[in-house]
């Protein structure tokens, strides 16, 4: 579904990904873990088509397409979601009536017929069952006012109505408490079929007791260092990344 | 100094009034006018503001016109369903045919000064042209000269009027180069409360001229909710001076909206004049194409405890160019004072405008001010979000710049009139239709 070549991308002159691989099949899901500043949400920006970030070799494949081609939209429009680090307040747009302007974008494309009021209205009243979306925060407007918390789980909920093939969950999971984490991988648990992957960006490993990753990936320096199974992630979890540094310039 | 245009200008008076009070300002300001003339850009308050553009032409003033298609223009004109009393001005002349004061209540006085300033003498001249007006610049006192028409609303004390008087101003004809000089005068008694709608309108594409004065007088106690519409049509020109006067306890809510006119200038004098009175304005303007919007206001907080609040907002596209000048003077008496002052300004393009400056003079120690002014472009960052969500750029685009004009229009209280204003708004962005959707 997403093929990552040998990508390298520059911000503001500065390279932060180095020479990076990538391969996620459908029905997969994948876990990237790495220190601070290793480039972990310029990959996620990257691949959502975010503007500033000069990609200067390598490629990106999604569904057998240049992904890299694509606008911001069009990308959205092919199923896939970024779920951001921080997610942003927009003052003076409402949320519900972007999450109807985006899905009746993305069934457009599609060639779906768009979803009416009452359509629209019956599909958020069973995703926000999901993710345990508080009613007022539906009306608010975009973020604006959300606490760090209620914001993440906006991310969730958006996924959730939007139902993407490919989902980019960037750190969802820092600064929440145990029972939102629980509705956060209750919400990836939810969406995931063998027609779909999800990249999940975390530092912890208690995340993935309640999403079982197939792979697990360290990113550090811009680069894929090493991959394995879970117990990668407790490892990690013990031992801190310095040894697959170590290990990774001895090789 | 009398140049061409100034003679011209001052040609446009009607016979001599048969009320010498009112020949008395008229020829005060002919002499004023004759002698300083027009507004040039060596004027600190006219930098950034040309008139020349408007001075070269031979408008004619107050021309009736045969009332051919007025009806079409005048439903754009007028705010839809919204009830109201109405006055309706065609190029500066009152048409009783088109106004509605059938139930006007008892206690107030409505009406067209042409009709009123004879039976109502003694109020009228009373307040109008206070303070020798016509002092403040060649274009007030152009119109202290010709002062023919436009509306008075009067309140008697402890009055609260039942509903809005909307007045509406259009200019229309198959010619260019015609003028209104419109002088309207607001009196609300004390205690008493009201609501005025001014709307300026005029078709695309005829170059006109709008010369218009309004006065209010706030008595004890008082309030009043002013809005101010200049959507005059993309060839019009437009002038206007808001002059208010508020004494103690009287509260003023002041709504001025620009987003029509080839060249509009609007000026706002606010005199907080007794202790206790308060001012709230909130401004917008929007600038596509060529156009050029200029606000100036001033509050000047003359009395102790007095408070004001402004707010204004300017989006300005294209080639468009925008002015805002907004000074607060708190007098050496007037402790306590609370003044706020901020605009902000957003950039749709990189060969739009805006020059803008606010302005505190303080002689009083025991104050709270504040003043901040912004020119920014879209959020970056917003757009991203909004395009990672499938929604298309130029939509995105849009809703951004809806939302921050959205901020003032929402501070409006009447709903038919945020619904004036939201179409209008959304119908000068890209993608109108689409965004539609996101304010209902
Ligand atoms: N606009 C920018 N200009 C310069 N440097 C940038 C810019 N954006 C990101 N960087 C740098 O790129 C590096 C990678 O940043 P990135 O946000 O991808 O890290 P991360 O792995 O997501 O870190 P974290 O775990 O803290 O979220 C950092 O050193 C960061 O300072
Ligand atoms: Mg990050």
């Amino acid at each position: 579904m997403l093929s990552i070549k040998n990508l390298h991308v520059k911000v503001d002159n500065k390279k932060i990904l180095n020479g990076l691989d990538l391969e996620v099949n459908a029905g997969e899901v994948h876990a990237i873990m790495g220190p601070n500043g290793s480039g972990k949400s310029t990959l996620a920006n990257v691949l959502a088509g975010r503007d500033g970030y000069e990609v200067v070799d390598g490629s990106v494949e999604y569904k057998g397409k240049d992904l890299l081609a694509l606008s911001p939209e069009e990308r959205a429009c092919e199923g896939v979601f970024l779920a951001f680090q921080y997610p942003v307040e927009i003052p003076g747009v409402n949320n519900v009536y972007l999450l109807k302007a985006g899905i009746n974008a993305i069934r457009k494309h599609r060639g779906q017929p768009e979803l009416d009021a009452v359509e629209f209205l019956s599909l958020v009243k069973e995703k926000m069952k999901v993710v345990h979306m508080k009613e007022d925060l539906l009306n608010r407007a975009v973020n604006e006012g959300f606490s760090g918390g209620e914001k993440k789980r906006n991310e969730i909920f958006q996924m959730a109505v939007l139902e993407p093939a490919l989902a980019i969950l960037d750190e969802t999971d820092s600064g929440l408490d145990i029972d939102a984490l629980k509705i956060v991988a209750n919400g990836v648990n939810n969406l995931m079929n063998e027609d779909r992957a999800i990249v999940l960006v975390t530092h912890y490993q208690r995340l993935l007791d309640y999403i079982v990753p197939h792979r697990v990936h360290v990113l550090s320096g811009g680069r894929i260092l090493k991959s394995g199974d879970k117990q990668l992630a407790l490892e990690l979890e013990k031992r801190g990344y310095d040894w697959v540094i170590e290990e990774a310039s001895a090789a | 100094m009398t140049s061409a245009s100034v003679e011209h200008f001052l040609s446009q008076g009607t016979a001599v009034s048969s009320h010498s009070w009112l020949q008395g300002h008229r020829d005060a300001a002919n002499r004023s006018l004759t002698n300083s003339g027009f507004p040039t850009r060596k004027m600190e308050d006219w930098k950034y503001t040309d008139v020349s553009s408007i001075l070269e032409k031979n408008y004619t003033f107050n021309k009736s016109i045969p009332p051919e298609g007025i009806d079409s223009i005048l439903s754009s004109a007028r705010i839809a369903e919204l009830e109201c009393h109405d006055l309706v001005f065609i190029n500066g002349i009152f048409s009783r045919s088109h106004s509605n004061l059938d139930a006007l209540p008892e206690d107030v006085v409505i009406g067209s000064l042409s009709e009123l300033i004879t039976s109502h003498h003694d109020r009228i001249s009373h307040f109008l042209n206070r303070e020798n007006r016509h002092e403040k610049n060649g274009f007030v006192a152009l119109n202290t000269s010709l002062i023919e028409d436009g509306a008075v609303v009067i309140i008697d004390n402890n009055v609260a009027l039942d509903k809005p008087v909307n007045l509406v101003f259009v200019s229309t004809s198959d010619t260019d180069e015609v003028a209104q000089n419109i002088r309207n005068l607001i009196v609300v008694g004390t205690h008493a409360r009201a609501d005025v709608i001014e709307t300026y309108y005029g078709p695309d594409s005829t170059n006109y001229f709008t010369n218009t004065v309004t006065e209010a007088y706030l008595e004890d106690g008082a309030g009043l909710n002013h809005y101010k519409l200049t959507e005059e049509g993309l060839d019009g020109y437009h002038v206007g001076n808001f002059f208010v006067e508020q004494k103690q306890n009287s509260s003023l809510n002041a709504y001025q909206v620009s987003i029509g006119g080839k060249l509009a200038r609007s000026d706002l004098d606010i005199n907080l004049a007794g202790p206790n009175a308060e001012a709230t304005i909130y401004g917008l303007y929007m600038g596509e194409g060529k156009q050029h919007i200029d606000h100036h206001t001033t509050v000047n907080h003359s009395s102790p405890n007095t408070r004001s609040n402004e707010t204004y907002r300017g989006v300005l596209g294209d080639k468009a160019r925008g002015v805002f000048n907004g000074k607060i003077i708190v007098a050496k008496d007037a402790q306590k004072t609370e003044a706020h002052l901020s605009n902000a300004n957003l950039l749709l393009s990189s060969e739009a405008e805006v020059d803008t400056k606010p302005e505190l003079e303080i002689y009083a120690d025991d104050v709270k001010c504040s003043h901040g002014a912004t020119i920014g472009r879209l959020d970056d960052t917003m757009l991203f979000y909004l395009r990672s969500r499938a929604i298309d750029e130029e939509i995105a685009r849009s809703l951004l710049t809806f939302a921050f004009a959205e901020d003032v229009i929402d501070k409006i209280h009447y709903p038919q009139i945020i619904n004036r204003l939201q179409k209008k708004v959304i119908g000068k962005l890209p993608d109108s239709s689409l965004i539609k959707d996101f304010v209902s």
